[in-house]
């Protein structure tokens, strides 16, 4: 079974990687492409995650084997180009686990929090 | 350096190529499609600055295709079909001798900052010592090469028992012979190297 899978499946301790993370953000408002993905992550990101093809698709393909994800019909990009493209949805299984990872997130925000190691200037309410 | 699309698009094609063939079958063409969208990006953003562009992408692809071909060989389902398939088995051999191959132009050519960015990570505080890691850096290299050896033999064999004679598959011969002539070098070079220990000669080290 894909390690993807095992974190899904009931093993709590183990996180998702920062990939598969933000390709499950991205794909969270609707279904994109892969250079749509790209883009997305890093906007979500504010620049500083970079993703390049090799990255994408590996993840692509663990997710897509997890069940985190579903190809979607090819169609075409009417802003881009005439070419089709394969569209990336997430599962039910994908919006379980980002909400898993998001609440490990919640959890280690509130303990950074009542270490006092956040700057007052952040905003983030636990 | 300007960089005419098409030649670039050939080489990132050349590259995909090595990814394992059913991983290439389902994503290979997304991957060229993304890569143009990338590129046709940059080019509009960058104009003449595309060399760094492209130099992380392949870099980039390069690792994700041997993280595959290493999650194939991993799962184990897949290490029949390399054996199997004689490209995917020069390519798995030629791979396999890399990291000895690289460490050793690194050291015998002093290649810096390589050699002391290898030689920091490789060896323990004080500079003498060769570190955990270290060992497990030069075990790693060593044995690649005798697996790299039999994976790239295999197909050879196959061709000799068949009957289809030593060079029905070319490149897996070449392959073959300079991981064997490589091996040889390595393990001579061990022996003239600690020979004198063996006999008992003191300080020999």
């Amino acid at each position: 079974m894909d390690i993807v899978w095992r974190m899904v499946a009931g093993n709590k301790k183990t996180s998702l990687t920062p990939a598969v993370f933000h390709i499950l953000l991205a794909l969270s408002s609707g279904e994109l492409h892969g250079y749509a993905i790209i883009k997305q992550v890093e906007a979500d990101s504010q620049g500083k995650v970079n993703m390049g093809a090799g990255t994408l698709y590996g993840s692509l393909k663990r997710m897509l084997d997890a069940g985190l994800l579903k190809e979607s019909e090819k169609r075409v990009d009417v802003e881009m180009d005439d070419a089709r493209r394969i569209y990336y949805r997430i599962t039910g299984v994908g919006e379980k686990a980002l909400a898993a990872e998001l609440e490990r997130y919640r959890h280690i925000v509130g303990v950074a929090k009542k270490l006092e190691l956040i700057p007052k200037t952040f905003s983030y309410e636990v | 350096m300007k960089f005419e699309k098409e030649t670039v698009r050939i080489l990132y094609k050349k590259l995909l190529a090595l990814y394992p063939r059913l991983f290439r079958e389902q994503f290979g063409e997304s991957m060229e499609q993304t890569f143009n969208d990338l590129y046709h990006e940059r080019k509009q953003q960058a104009g003449q600055g595309l060399f760094g562009f492209v130099l992380w992408m392949s870099i980039e692809t390069f690792a994700g295709v041997i993280k595959e071909h290493l999650i194939q060989i991993k799962r184990g389902a897949n290490m029949e079909n390399t054996i199997s398939n004689h490209k995917s088995a020069a390519i798995v051999g030629f791979l396999s001798a890399m990291p000895l191959a690289i460490l050793l132009l690194i050291q015998v050519y002093d290649i810096e900052p390589l050699k002391g960015f290898f030689e920091t990570l490789t060896t323990e505080a004080d500079g003498h010592q060769i570190s955990a890691l270290g060992r497990i850096f030069e075990a790693s290299a060593l044995l690649l090469l005798p697996l790299g050896f039999v994976i790239s033999l295999v197909p050879v064999m196959r061709n000799v028992r068949a009957g289809d004679g030593l060079t029905a598959n070319p490149v897996n011969l070449l392959i073959t012979v300079a991981l064997f002539i490589f091996i040889a070098i390595l393990v001579i070079s061990i022996i003239i190297d600690q020979y004198p220990c063996w006999i008992g000669i003191p300080n020999c080290d």
